[in-house]
């Protein structure tokens, strides 16, 4: 294991670890500290790509911007606890979001009828031969949004 | 070197998780917390992207979704406080009573 591959896991394990805090924490003071680390690793991450101008901007802008007018929106916002909503969407579907993700992306079929499937060509071989199934999903997705939004205006009623 | 699909998985993985905070959460700043998450998971795969294919593009489209979040942002959180102090509360769900 090279030196490379020893960065990149240290950045992914900082990138996730903060993530996690900044969503599981109680007090939104906290998630906004933690927010701070993950956009210094995210910075960190795209050092790593060789890319130093967006590094240096990505930096700048949301720790120095919106990390800070953040904090100046939750000091004038009156106090309050956060509440988890503990259903069971809010685990399975990034569960169901993750798990199909990573198959596709790791176990990704070489051998088909279609020679040469790999994930590069993957979208433009879905879009031609299940445009039909694309327009379903899409439309499912839609009606999720739609109906997310219905249960967040309807608040405890549901 | 790292081979490009570690990088989509670890933006895939940073995608769930800022779902899941978007899923389990009642309170607009968290929200928007957690949707900083996901764009900047995305920031992160443009620029995967442009170093493993040798092309700015992804680094022009990661500045221009950078400069916008900050619009979004922005704009979100003074519709958070206004709101907020009408309804003394940090609850979006409070959202329904202004439905027409």
């Amino acid at each position: 294991m090279d030196l490379g591959s020893i960065g990149f896991l240290v950045i992914s394990a900082l990138l996730i670890s903060t993530a996690i805090l900044m969503v599981s924490t109680k007090n939104l003071i906290h998630s906004l500290l933690y927010m701070f680390m993950f956009v210094i690793s995210v910075t960190a991450m795209i050092l790593y790509l060789n890319a130093v101008f967006l590094g240096i901007a990505e930096l700048i802008i949301y720790n120095g911007g919106i990390v800070l007018l953040l904090a100046i929106g939750i000091s004038s916002m009156p106090e309050g606890t956060v509440k988890r909503i503990n259903s069971k969407l809010s685990f399975a579907l990034p569960v169901i979001v993750l798990a199909v993700t990573s198959f596709l992306l790791l176990k990704m079929p070489s051998s088909s009828y279609s020679s040469s499937l790999n994930y590069t060509n993957f979208g433009t071989y879905f879009f031609q031969n299940y445009a039909g199934l694309l327009l379903v999903l899409a439309f499912t997705a839609i009606a999720s949004i739609f109906s997310t939004i219905y249960i967040i205006s309807k608040g405890e009623k549901v | 070197m790292i081979p490009e699909e570690y990088f989509l998985l670890l933006t895939s993985i940073l995608f769930v998780i800022g779902i899941y905070g978007i899923l389990s959460r009642r309170e607009g700043i968290s929200i928007i917390i957690s949707s900083e998450i996901i764009v900047n998971a995305a920031i992160i795969n443009f620029v995967s992207a442009a170093n493993f294919y040798s092309a700015l593009n992804g680094i022009s489209y990661a500045l221009i979704t950078l400069i916008m979040i900050v619009f979004e942002t922005v704009v979100f959180i003074a519709l958070m406080v206004i709101f907020s102090r009408k309804t003394g509360s940090l609850s979006i769900s409070k959202l329904g009573r202004y439905k027409g």
